[in-house]
């Protein structure tokens, strides 16, 4: 009923619209139609389209814009076929039209025509009439981006680079765009939120790889032509497609990177910010800007492929000036690692508190953790994140189109509904359930359940077959060892061999997903080895040989195999409905009535049709034991299980009895799933297809969406992490581990027997098994190689050199460990029991040994000397580990494993250390941690490790002397045993400030400066030697006196040291605040030549504090000896005002800042302590008084010239006196009689700092007029002078002016000596007085004069003129007769010299001198001159 | 005059700067809104320490009441009510850019980081109109003074866009033009609804 109400309304809208003449009321029509029919019943859109289609002829240019806008909003709201065709019909017209609007707008629709024609073609890639479509999609795109190119106008280039930027991404997602629109929506029904695969994927990259590749050359193009030429629009939009394509698709950003980053080098373009941008035009630095995001953008994704380039990256950003960009994206890069980090360690801590509370229940989806043993990072990804991961990292971070990760209620909620029907044993319910199910879902599903899958293939391959062969005794060698992934030294070493096939396979056929594969590794460049766009529409979707002559067989992928193994089609539970098996083994917690056995091992259960007619697992309380179905001679099939041996077992047959207790030998049972799962899995082949069958079922085929949304890799990792939950699950897996710690044993000995060939062995194994957190099996090889090189090295010569070192060395094993000393030392003999357990210790394998071998070969380590295992096998292992871990960026293991070594060799450790300080950086705060940690824990090295620390916080890097600074502050500091160390280093360090002929010099701070001389090129520089010492002072304020001691030198020291000098006494005095104990002492006694630190200390420290009593008598005292009034500045807010008063002769002496600062404490409310208080003038009331010093006593000690430059001072400082108080202050003033002598210059200069007050001026001005201030002689100079420096804004008040005043500004005599105005100003007045500006009525008296001011100028221009004139012809007259040729410059000047000549005529004598005595007079003129030139 | 084009007046707090140019276009009849970046609406206060902040979306009938109820004098001497009483005669109440969902073809900004924020926002939102819209910022200092200067210029600047046909290709010569005639450089970029 809406509906036809709907298309009532368009039809009558429709028809008005056409009857319509006027253009802008068509165009209102049409957009009321448009609502119509797109937005509130797009179903509509295929009945109107044909008819406005038409409309593409209309004259009037606004109805071809509409057309083209609608039709683009048509397809993105509506894309049926039936509109997608229509449209393409459409814009292939518009695309023609001559007006580029029209054109524009064409190419953006084009965007959503292809959006929904690839949508729809995903939908139903068989569809010859949607393959059609396609087809005339592409065209119609191709023919659009040509038009853009060779178009005149940058608004179409513009839309044509959106376009093929658009294209680029379409057609390389790794899914097909979603569809909105009623009309898709209810022909998919439950589909419609599952991404589906791009169609003919490889045909589109090809077309995808021609329009990036003509992007580059557009680009190429704008960027040759070179500043000034090229179009700087189209140039920014250019960048933003390239970077935006490269941070969507990573594969291609090598490609577009080079580009933009010659762009940046040779472009000559600048971001704001840099000064080269300043003389700039706004375009070359839009330019400049848009590179600056790309590139920033580009770092901040922190995509793999951009993390290479990065040093690049931030070199052309260097170049276009934006290094402070370059600074934050790094910084903004740091921080989100630091946030993963920090949410991973929170995250694995919580999983440890709730595995510690729940130790019986089993783990979560993904099953990453068992017994205790972390399952590889890749697998927990992918249980985690797994399509992310695949769309993020493979296929180009499409965010669109990358499959969903079931959340965790969704997938609970699931797990729940298969158990239920699993214990009604409704097989065909399970299978209808399982098939609605979203693929992802059923990929979380399978995920979950990836511990019950079986540890390796089943005895017997027989009943395999391989896919795309009809032979089921085929299987490839690829096939069976990739669907074997057990890493080869995790396999138990007695286990069965894997059973490999004799025959060679017949070579796969290339099938879909694996096309996909090829063009994901490929990194798109893939136009070369995939058939043109025609011909790759027309291939099978699924599985299904493709023309052979339309593919060229790509490489082998890496992760998964191409083949997939299923079991043989008899065993299947159906074809129709295929269930995967590995969903009919129930995990304890998903099934309702499954509690009972949730601290049960883990239970395997038969697949469905053993569940018809058996019930089997839905009796509670049943025994554990009994749900074990496939012992180790089992296997358990899609029709249920059987004993391999014997053949099949019927479908619905009663189960086999549970299987005997494991034996002993560790076989790892096969647990009745079948492996092809783990093939499917892997993305290798479609989950619906039926075992050798060359055609899928039609009903299944195209309908659903039949891939899984894992990328071939992600599969692939998948697929290698499957086994590893089950051999951790496994029963046996103690003897499993023991063995295999047994065989680290064995290969530590090796390694440290021969460590030439078998240390990058080791080397490789202990980085491969190392956990960041707690090290892992890493760390226990590493530390069982280090062990066994460092027993070998005390077997052969450590004995003697140990008992030599003993005395010396002994008990220093940690701070506060020193009572221990003689206990150890009372165990000297302890080596030789160390030596002799250790060798005992290398048949132990458990962990609680082992640690006990760390412990005991500990204090053996301690008696050693650090320098003892130089270049020794074992400081051979040691480095080549940390180096190895720093290499491959592994911080907290460097850290870890410094703390965990046997023994650590002084020169090598020590220089490795330092070489992680010079990296800078986390690596820098990782060896700071470390020497930290060797300090407190390894005392040989405690001299050493504290000797870096204070090296690094007197270095040059900042970043790293802060951390330095902080870790001796706050931490080391507090030892008593390293204090007297630290502090000799600080005051080292901070004499190097004082020149040599007068410091302490000394060698043990940094040698590489400073200059003998003590001269620093920055305060940068000379701040590294007294950044240490000035922190320590903030937790050892004793050591106050010694930076004063420095600061007396300050007169002869350099000004960067002075420099630095006083920044660290604010710092300190801000740490130390008012109260300091310290700070008083320092004021009350300091060392001569101190003074300007001491102050500085003292205004530091009040700030926004109150100042104390004794703190301001101990500054009072020091003023009254000393006159010096700065000290009294910072406490003048804690005096009384008749102090203050008295105290401002003295403090209107102060300049620049200082000044500034004593009048915002004087006029504004000051936050003290956290009160208020209100401040002792207000800030008009302070003005006045600067003006009229003899209001408050003060008229006889201030000289004119300081108060005139404190009043100038004041009104520079807007935030202590805003305009409304200079207004207040004005206003005030005007009302004294006589006037303030600095009146009328404090009225010139609010003008000129508050334009604003212009008309509160001119209405001061017209009183003053009113009240004759042309008597005040000083003051009337003024007047008139900020008359004439105000352009016209004043004139209106001399019009005004009684004419015999008037008279005598603008036409004075020669012998004058009252002030008057220049002449260019009273013939602009006359000019103003006859102007439509002017508001005032001229009387006639004024206008007479007026009018005499402007006849003398005419007469004085004539004259000039004339004279000019004459000039000029007596020049050429000369000229004629010059025979040297040099007539023109002649003539050039005395041209030039007559018109200069012309100007100063009229002024001549005009002016007299200024009056001597007049305080408004030279210094008033020249702050008028120059504050109004400045404007 | 209906203009073609929609303008956005985009400033830190939708409240000077972005006003006092909102009411300009307006009064010549461009087809003009306005808006504001941070997070909250803020003004001065008595102090630096304590300015006035409000949520966007109050009405600024129910600003000036709460300005006039604190201190009438102070905001009437620095001018805060009367700005205020402006935009009460403009729209209803301040708007934030982050939160619009309407698509603007100029967007003009008055500070350098507001412009970077409008961008980032404009680049977060997923593209699907395919609209290009130019982005401009004119550096402007909060000011009642530097704002009353700097509206003429937008609306110079708009007025140039205004008569091209397809501003894509006519924004660099505008740009060039506004800095012959006013000496205020434009910086300009294009981000796509």
């Amino acid at each position: 009923m809406a509906l036809d109400h709907t298309r009532a309304n368009a039809v009558q809208i429709l028809n008005e619209a056409k009857l319509c003449q006027e253009g802008n009321q068509k165009v209102t029509l049409l957009s009321q139609l448009s609502e119509l029919v797109v937005r509130k019943e797009p179903g509509l859109s295929p009945e109107f389209i044909p008819d406005l289609v038409v409309l593409q002829l209309d004259s009037f240019l606004g109805v071809r814009k509409w057309l083209s806008t609608f039709l683009g909003e048509a397809c993105s709201q509506c894309p049926s076929p039936t509109v997608l065709e229509l449209t393409t019909g459409g814009l292939a017209g518009l695309l023609q039209d001559s007006a580029p609007g029209v054109v524009k707008q064409a190419l953006f629709s084009c965007i959503h025509l292809i959006r929904g024609a690839l949508g729809q073609l995903a939908l139903n890639p068989m569809n010859e009439e949607l393959i059609s479509l396609m087809e005339n999609v592409q065209k119609i795109a191709s023919s659009a981006v040509s038009i853009s190119v060779t178009h005149k106008n940058d608004s179409v280039k513009v839309a044509g680079v959106k376009l093929r930027e658009n294209m680029v991404l379409l057609f390389t997602a790794e899914h097909a765009p979603r569809l909105p629109g009623n009309v898709l929506r209810s022909s998919i029904s439950s589909c419609s939120d599952v991404p589906l695969k791009l169609p003919s994927a490889a045909a589109l990259a090809q077309e995808a790889d021609a329009q990036l590749r003509g992007l580059l050359d557009m680009f190429r193009q704008q960027q040759q032509a070179g500043q000034g030429v090229s179009s700087g629009t189209l140039l920014i939009v250019l960048i933003k497609a390239l970077s935006g394509i490269g941070v969507q698709r990573p594969g291609l950003l090598g490609r577009l990177l080079p580009s933009l980053m010659l762009l940046a080098k040779e472009g000559g373009y600048r971001a704001s910010g840099s000064e080269e941008a300043v003389p700039l035009r706004g375009g070359e630095v839009s330019v400049g800007n848009a590179l600056r995001l790309a590139l920033s953008s580009i770092i901040r994704s922190r995509i793999d492929t951009s993390v290479p380039w990065r040093d690049r990256i931030v070199e052309a950003l260097g170049h276009i000036g934006a290094e402070d960009a370059a600074d934050s994206s790094l910084k903004y890069i740091q921080r989100q690692e630091y946030k993963e980090q920090k949410a991973s360690k929170s995250r694995n801590r919580q999983e440890s508190a709730e595995a510690e509370d729940q130790p019986n229940k089993r783990p979560k989806v993904g099953g990453s953790l068992t017994n205790g043993i972390a399952a590889p990072a890749e697998a927990v990804s992918m249980a985690l994140g797994h399509a992310t991961c695949a769309g993020g990292q493979l296929t180009g971070g499409s965010e669109v189109n990358t499959p969903p990760v079931t959340s965790a209620s969704d997938l609970q909620q699931v797990m729940t509904l298969l158990g239920a029907i699993l214990a009604t044993g409704d097989r065909t319910m399970l299978a209808a359930f399982i098939s609605n199910l979203p693929v992802s879902a059923l990929a979380d599903v399978v995920i979950h359940h990836m511990p019950n899958l079986p540890l390796g293939p089943p005895s017997s391959l027989s009943f395999m077959h391989v896919v795309g062969t009809s032979a089921t005794s085929n299987i490839s060698t690829a096939t069976t060892s990739n669907t074997l992934p057990v890493p080869q030294h995790q396999r138990p070493p007695h286990a069965p061999p894997t059973q490999r096939p004799v025959s060679t396979p017949s070579p796969p056929p290339v099938t879909w997903q694996q096309t996909q594969h090829a063009r994901l590794q490929g990194g798109y460049n893939i136009s070369s080895t995939y058939p043109p766009y025609s011909s790759a529409y027309r291939q099978p979707p699924y599985g299904g040989p493709p023309p052979q002559a339309a593919y060229t067989q790509p490489p082998p992928p890496p992760g998964p195999p191409p083949n997939l193994i299923l079991p043989p089609q008899s065993v299947l539970p159906s074809q129709q409905h295929p269930v995967p098996p590995v969903l009919l083994a129930v995990p304890p917690a998903s099934a309702p009535d499954m509690t009972a056995q949730q601290h049960a091992p883990p239970a395997y259960l038969p697949s469905a049709a053993g569940l018809v007619g058996t019930a089997f697992v839905t009796k509670p309380g049943m025994d554990p034991g009994m749900e074990r179905v496939g012992g180790p001679n089992t296997q358990v099939t899609g029709a249920g299980s059987r004993s391999q041996p014997q053949g099949h077992q019927k479908v619905g047959t009663s189960v086999a009895p549970p299987p005997p207790a494991p034996p002993a030998a560790p076989h790892v049972p096969s647990l009745g799933l079948p492996v092809p799962q783990l093939g499917w899995l892997s993305g290798s082949a479609p989950r619906h297809l039926p075992l050798g069958q060359p055609a899928l079922p039609k009903d299944i085929r195209p309908t659903a969406p039949t891939a899984l949304p894992l990328s071939a890799t992600a599969g692939s990792a998948l697929v290698g992490s499957g086994p590893e939950p089950l051999l951790l699950a496994s029963e046996q897996l103690a003897e499993l581990r023991r063995r295999a710690e047994f065989g680290e044993l064995l290969l530590a000995r090796m390694a440290a027997s021969d460590p030439k060939d078998v240390g990058q062995l080791m080397l490789d194994h202990v980085v491969k098994e190392w956990k960041d957190d707690t090290g892992g099996e890493g760390l226990q090889v590493a530390e069982r190689w280090l062990n066994a090189l460092f027993v070998e090295y005390i077997t052969e010569h450590g004995q003697q050199k140990t008992t030599s070192e003993l005395p010396s060395t002994s008990g220093e094993r940690g701070l506060g460990h020193d009572d221990k000393a003689d206990k150890k030392g009372k165990e000297s003999g302890i080596k030789e029991d160390a030596l002799k357990k250790e060798v005992d210790a290398l048949n132990l394998v458990t962990n609680d040994e082992r640690h006990s071998l760390s412990t005991m070969l500990a204090p053996v380590a301690s008696t050693l000397s650090s320098t003892a295992l130089s270049e020794t096998p074992y400081e051979e292992a040691l480095l080549l580990l940390l180096n190895e871990l720093w290499r491959l960026e592994r911080q907290e293991a460097v850290k870890l494993l410094l703390l965990q070594a046997p023994c650590l060799t002084l020169p090598g450790t020590v220089n490795f250390l330092q070489s992680l300080i010079d990296h800078g950086g986390d690596w820098a705060s990782v060896a700071l941690s470390a020497a930290r940690s060797l300090i407190q824990e390894r005392p040989p090295f405690r001299s050493a490790a504290l000797d870096l620390v204070l090296q690094a916080a007197a270095g040059l890097v900042p970043e790293t002397r802060s951390k330095a600074v902080r870790l001796v502050c706050n931490q080391l500091i507090r030892e008593p045993q390293l204090e007297a160390a630290i502090v000799q280093f600080a005051s080292a360090a901070l004499s190097r400030l004082v020149p040599k002929s007068i410091g302490v010099s000394s060698n043990i701070i940094p040698s590489e400066v400073p200059p003998s001389d003590s001269t620093f090129s920055s305060q940068e520089e000379a701040t590294r030697f007294c950044e240490l010492y000035s922190a320590l002072c903030v937790v050892r304020p004793a050591l106050l006196e010694g930076l004063a001691e420095a600061a007396a030198h300050s007169g002869v020291m350099d000004p960067a040291a002075t420099s630095a000098l006083q920044t660290a006494a604010v710092t300190i005095a801000r740490a130390l605040g008012v109260k300091s104990r310290e700070l008083l002492s320092l004021v009350k006694q300091h060392p001569a030549g101190s003074e300007h630190v001491v102050r500085t200390m003292v205004d530091a420290a009040v700030n926004g504090e109150v100042p104390t009593v004794e703190l301001v008598e101990a500054c009072r005292c020091w003023y009254l000896q000393s006159q010096d009034v700065k000290i009294m500045a910072p406490l003048v807010v804690a005096l009384p005002r008749a102090e203050v008063l008295s105290l401002m002769p003295h403090l209107l002496q102060l300049q620049g800042a200082n000044i500034r600062s004593l009048f915002k404490k004087l006029a504004t409310p000051q936050i003290l302590s956290g009160s208020t208080i209100e401040p002792m003038f207000s800030p008009s009331e302070l003005l006045v008084a600067l003006h009229c010093p003899e209001e408050w006593g003060g008229l006889a000690d201030v000289s004119p010239i300081v108060l005139r430059n404190a009043i100038s001072e004041a009104l520079h400082a807007p935030e202590t006196f805003p305009q409304q108080a200079l207004a207040a202050a004005i206003s005030k003033m005007e009302g004294r009689s006589p006037l303030p002598q600095l009146f009328m210059r404090t009225v010139i200069l609010a003008v000129k700092s508050a334009p604003t007050l212009r008309g509160f001026v001119s209405e001061l001005l017209s009183r003053l007029v009113s009240k004759q201030i042309w008597l005040d002689k000083a003051q009337w100079r003024g007047f008139l002078m900020l008359v004439e420096n105000s352009d016209r804004t004043f004139f209106s008040v001399l019009l005004q002016l009684p004419k015999p005043v008037l008279e005598a500004c603008i036409l004075p005599s020669p012998t004058t000596t009252e002030p008057y105005l220049q002449e260019h100003t009273a013939i602009k007045l006359a000019l103003f007085a006859s102007s439509a500006e002017n508001p005032v009525q001229v009387l006639s008296p004024i206008q007479q004069l007026l009018d005499m001011v402007l006849a003398r100028y005419r007469e004085a221009t004539a004259a000039a003129s004339a004279a000019v004139d004459q000039a000029v012809a007596a020049v050429a007259e000369e000229a004629k007769h010059d025979k040297n040729g040099s007539s023109c410059s002649l003539l050039e000047s005395s041209a030039l010299e007559v018109a200069e000549n012309l100007d100063s005529n009229l002024g001549i004598g005009r002016r007299d001198s200024p009056d001597e005595t007049d305080i408004v007079d030279d210094d008033l003129k020249e702050d008028f001159e120059v504050e109004f030139n400045d404007d | 005059m209906v203009s073609k084009n929609r303008y956005a007046m985009v400033c830190a707090s939708n409240m000077n700067r972005s006003m006092e140019a909102h009411a300009l276009l307006k009064k010549h009849e461009f087809d003009v809104g306005s808006y504001g970046v941070g997070s909250h609406v803020k003004l001065p206060g008595p102090n630096q320490k304590s300015p006035n902040s409000y949520s966007f979306g109050t009405p600024y009938k129910e600003i000036f009441a709460d300005l006039a109820k604190k201190d009438s004098d102070l905001y009437t001497r620095n001018g805060l009510l009367r700005m205020v009483q402006r935009n009460m005669e403009v729209k209803l109440a301040p708007e934030r850019f982050q939160d619009c969902r309407e698509a603007y073809d100029i967007i003009v900004t008055f500070e350098e980081r507001v412009m970077d924020q409008v961008v980032d926002d404009l680049n977060r939102r997923p593209q699907q109109l395919f609209r290009p819209a130019l982005v401009v910022n004119l550096d402007v200092k909060d000011s009642h003074e530097e704002a009353a200067l700097a509206a003429p210029h937008a609306l110079r600047l708009c007025t140039l866009v205004e008569a091209a046909e397809e501003w894509e290709d006519e924004i660099e010569a505008a740009v060039e033009q506004l800095f012959l005639e006013t000496g205020r450089r434009a910086i300009y970029t294009i981000c796509f609804y």
